[in-house]
């Protein structure tokens, strides 16, 4: 487009492009062999079964789907390329919508029509939309001097669209998302109109000093009973927004540069505090000691009872910053012999985490923090010689 | 150089090759390790091995034993067992147990405020569907057109027939238990399709109907009673649910609106309790050779049993759990068959004290373990309160112990003659026909010869025609079948369940006990498939 006659005269200009683009593709992630038929199992030898006096080798029918097929999606997007002052400033702003079909995720089955009651299924259809900006700058460079910096940032809303199972308005949605502590119990649910994975929780009734009360949750739809009518869907784990930036400079034989990560408005369910940080947890009543979360200082939870867990309490926001990388670098050269080089190189990885979410990692795909293995902070110095 | 672009050649062409030669012509691939249906079903060995499995799920929680390789997921798989859920849910809810455990949900039981979010109510009601999902696909298997389209005929064909109203037994059975707990279950025949449509839920009053039109149109071509083999339902089996049917007919055909008592079916209950009785079954003559490691040699008394084995069907469920969870405190493990005692499960006063004594001397029904046990319960979770039973041991007859110590060799028995006994005796109270109050009190005195002799023949311990009430029945019931999954059933029965008028300790989750609403006779639907399926409706009250 640079070359066109309108721009052909703007000098600050050194580069402009429009792209569109659109593309399927498919992705068969955890469709297992042959769960499309009927597969039969035999069972091992000390899951035998007797009749008369003897014991007999079982066959056990797997689950399975007839009707599963790859999810697909359907990328769109329109995206201008654009570089000023001779490609000293460069970036990327892109415009997209990906259409996914068939949706495969894990979920329960009606009880009485498979032989496993949980079963991998296309589900529904889900929706992405966003913008995707990126900026590219060079503000300094000389012979001595040069400072590379770069921004980036992603809108990202996502929605389920429509789900298989059923048209009723009144299906509340497919849940998944197990949790630990109270067995077979999800924290998520896909539901039509909603982020996918939204959590599904009851909410929490506070008292005047802001401490919630165990097992007190709002009756929604005013039945007077607190059950399964009164969760709601409360945020997803998913960000809204991907912030990101990186530089680096370098002088003479030094360089020095950084990542840094941000996402905004993605939720976490800390199912640490929830499973560990209750009373039942830590005086077992067998009469053993079992270590807890300190959690159990700011609710005082018994742990009695089944609802607890489904709090949107324990719902956190999970926004973050994190320093990925600082390193800095110099270049001692031939220090040796002629031949030799040698860099000097020190480097973090993981160098800090701003959050206000209160458990081990803000950052724990899936949106369930439960015995997540902590991210290590690596501190590395590289010594390279070459000869 | 040029030397080099022939090997690289040579080395592509080999590649291709290979990757050529790795497709395969056929689109649609079928597995060349697991065995499909067509396989399986070509022998009537394998139609048996797949019986097993539609019988053995009763034992078994998976694939692998004792654990690893679970039939339900989304669930401890020790969690999934059938009779150990069936027990929490049938017991724990009474007077006759309290667990010290904490695992969530757990103490809902007998505090008798669960929610339809229970694990243990979600496993129970998983696993039974689950059965009756293996049920119907071995029927449809086993269709005429099917069997012939395998040139399986004859003898075998007969067999495999057999094994299919089997298969309808326990599919009924299981109904059963989906009815007397849950009340309006989803019902699924072997019209049901693998992957398709869910299915349709059902009332209470239709699966009364589904259950005695099922028994009845299986029962004449059922093995007599006492002629199949050990672990195999027989008529003997299919008259025994239809005697307990009837004599709870009145509950499970009551109105859900108005909670008027359905038709009386007393009559129905003497009839088939007494086919059972007349079919030859015996007491075994001492009570407390019924659960141990060799109660399989109790053939007489036992009319339907789960088979648990210590070293070829292992679990962390039925028995295993019944023998283990029982011991803790001061009681020597070795000395009950078990390695280490889990500290679980004990009975509140009520039950002991139905009895003359604690320690079995008059009434040898009464097993407890008392030194260290405080008969009070100060604290449910806390294993010496609450005394002790010692019914279910992984110990044989002669002393010696189980073949393992971890997993036990009791079996179950699903259905024995003494509950017959016990049905005869209550239908004749409750005004049934075709049965006479003298024959009820002799049965109800063989239990009681055989509690206080050894012997059902023994005039010691019996009572007299005044004594014999029907709040004795109930009492004697509690006396005779305590801890064999009853209770529940029967204080419903007795509407003495959720009512303030009969307590014990803790119910309710109150020391001195309280009454809870009426809705909590049956338990919810769980709140997991209500939103799978949309055809069911919750339970009132959830």
């Amino acid at each position: 487009m640079k070359e066109e006659t309108f721009f052909k005269n703007i000098d600050v200009l050194s580069e402009l492009k429009l792209r569109f683009g659109y593309g399927e593709t498919g992705q068969q992630d955890g469709i297992g062999n042959y769960t499309y038929l009927p597969v039969y199992n035999v069972a091992n030898s000390q899951a035998q079964y007797q009749f008369g006096t003897t014991f007999y080798d079982l066959y056990r029918p797997d689950g399975y789907n007839p009707n599963l097929k790859w999810e697909q999606t359907a990328t769109t997007n329109l995206g201008l390329d654009f570089g000023f002052f001779n490609g000293r400033i460069t970036g990327a702003v892109d415009v997209y919508l990906k259409k996914t079909t068939d949706l495969l995720s894990v979920v329960d089955q009606p009880a009485g029509t498979n032989f496993s009651n949980k079963i991998l299924a296309n589900i529904g259809n889900m929706e992405n939309r966003g913008i995707e900006i990126t900026l590219n700058t060079q503000p300094v460079k000389n012979n001595d001097l040069v400072w590379d910096f770069g921004i980036n940032a992603t809108f990202n809303k996502n929605e389920i669209t429509k789900l298989t199972f059923t048209n009723d308005p009144t299906f509340p949605g497919n849940l998944i998302g197990g949790i630990a502590g109270g067995v077979g119990s999800t924290i998520q649910i896909h539901s039509v109109g909603y982020p996918k994975s939204s959590f599904y929780v009851y909410k929490q009734v506070y008292d005047a000093a802001g401490k919630p009360i165990e097992n007190l949750f709002e009756d929604l739809n005013r039945d007077g009973l607190i059950n399964v009518n009164d969760l709601y869907r409360y945020k997803a784990p998913d960000p809204d927004v991907f912030l990101g930036a990186s530089s680096s400079v370098s002088w003479k034989n030094w360089s020095a540069g950084f990542l840094l990560r941000a996402n905004l408005g993605n939720y976490m369910y800390n199912n640490r505090f929830s499973n560990t940080g209750v009373m039942r947890n830590i005086i077992d009543p067998l009469g053993f000691l079992a270590n807890g979360s300190r959690n159990l200082l700011e609710t005082n939870f018994t742990g009695n009872g089944d609802k607890y867990l489904l709090s949107d309490y324990y719902v956190e926001n999970a926004s973050f910053m994190r320093m990925d990388n600082i390193n800095v670098g110099y270049n001692a050269g031939s220090i040796i012999s002629k031949n030799t080089n040698l860099r000097i190189g020190f480097n973090v990885q993981n160098v800090f985490t701003i959050t206000k979410y209160k458990g081990l990692d803000p950052e724990v795909s899936g949106g369930i923090d439960n015995n997540f293995y902590p991210r290590p902070r690596n501190f590395v110095l590289n010594l390279n010689l070459d000869f | 150089m040029k030397k080099n672009i022939l090997i690289t050649n040579c080395v592509l062409a080999v590649l291709f090759l290979v990757i050529a030669q790795s497709c395969s012509k056929k689109l649609d691939l079928t597995p060349t390790n697991d065995v499909t249906s067509e396989i399986v079903y070509s022998t009537p060995a394998g139609y048996k091995q797949v019986l097993g499995k539609v019988y053995g799920s009763f034992a078994l929680t998976g694939n692998q034993g004792p654990a690893g390789n679970g039939d339900v997921q989304g669930i401890d798989e020790g969690f999934s067992d059938f009779y150990r859920l069936f027990w929490k849910a049938q017991e724990l809810s009474t007077d006759e147990a309290v667990i010290s455990w904490g695992d969530v949900g757990i103490q809902d039981f007998h505090n008798m405020n669960w929610t339809s979010n229970n694990s243990f109510l979600t496993g129970l009601y998983y696993r039974s569907l689950y059965q009756i999902t293996l049920c119907n696909d071995f029927i449809r298997e086993s269709a005429d057109d099917k069997l012939a389209a395998r040139g399986i005929s004859g003898a075998d064909a007969d067999n495999i027939r057999q094994y299919a109203r089997e298969a309808r037994f326990l599919r009924a059975f299981q109904y059963w238990v989906l009815m007397d707990l849950y009340g309006n279950p989803p019902f699924a025949t072997e019209a049901t399709i693998i992957g398709g449509a869910p299915p349709p839920r059902a009332t209470r009053i239709e699966i009364f109907n589904y259950i005695e039109t099922e028994l009845k149109d299986i029962e004449a071509n059922m093995p007599a009673a006492r002629s199949n083999e050990y672990g195999r339902a027989d008529k003997g089996a299919v008259w025994a649910l239809l005697a307990r049917l009837y004599l709870n007919a009145q509950v499970y055909t009551q109105d859900p609106v108005t909670h008027v008592l359905g038709a009386p079916r007393f009559t129905d209950a003497i009839t088939y309790s007494k086919k059972v009785i007349d079919a030859g079954y015996t007491l075994v003559n001492n009570y407390t050779w019924l659960m141990r490691a060799d109660n399989h040699l109790n053939t007489s008394e036992f009319i339907f049993t789960i088979n648990y084995d210590g070293l070829h069907t292992q679990g962390y469920g039925g028995t295993t759990f019944l023998t283990h969870a029982c011991v803790g405190g001061s009681m020597p493990a070795s000395a009950f068959g078990v390695g280490g005692g889990w500290s679980g499960t004990r009975t509140t006063k009520n039950l002991p004290l139905l009895f003359p004594d604690l320690t079995g001397t008059a009434d040898k029904r009464s097993q407890f373990y008392t030194s260290g046990q405080n008969i009070e319960i100060a604290n449910v979770t806390s294993f010496v309160d609450g005394l002790a039973v010692t019914k279910f041991n992984n110990v044989k007859r002669d002393g010696s112990n189980g073949q393992s110590q971890d997993f036990s060799d009791v079996d179950m028995p699903l259905f024995r003659l003494a509950e017959m006994y016990l049905i005869y005796a209550e239908a004749v109270l409750r005004g049934g026909t075709g049965g006479d109050a003298t024959t009820a009190l002799g049965y109800i005195n063989k239990l009681r010869g055989r509690a206080y002799a050894n012997d059902p023949n023994s005039t010691t311990g019996n009572i007299n025609s005044g004594t014999l009430t029907l709040d004795f029945i109930l009492e004697e019931r509690a006396r005779e079948l305590y801890w064999e999954g009853f209770r529940r059933t029967d204080l419903v029965r007795y509407n003495k369940f959720t009512e303030g008028t009969y307590l014990w300790p803790w119910k309710g989750g109150v020391s001195s006990g309280t009454g809870v609403s009426a809705f909590r006779k049956i338990f919810p639907i769980p709140s997991r498939d209500i939103n799978s399926n949309l055809n069911l409706i919750q339970n009132p009250g959830y």
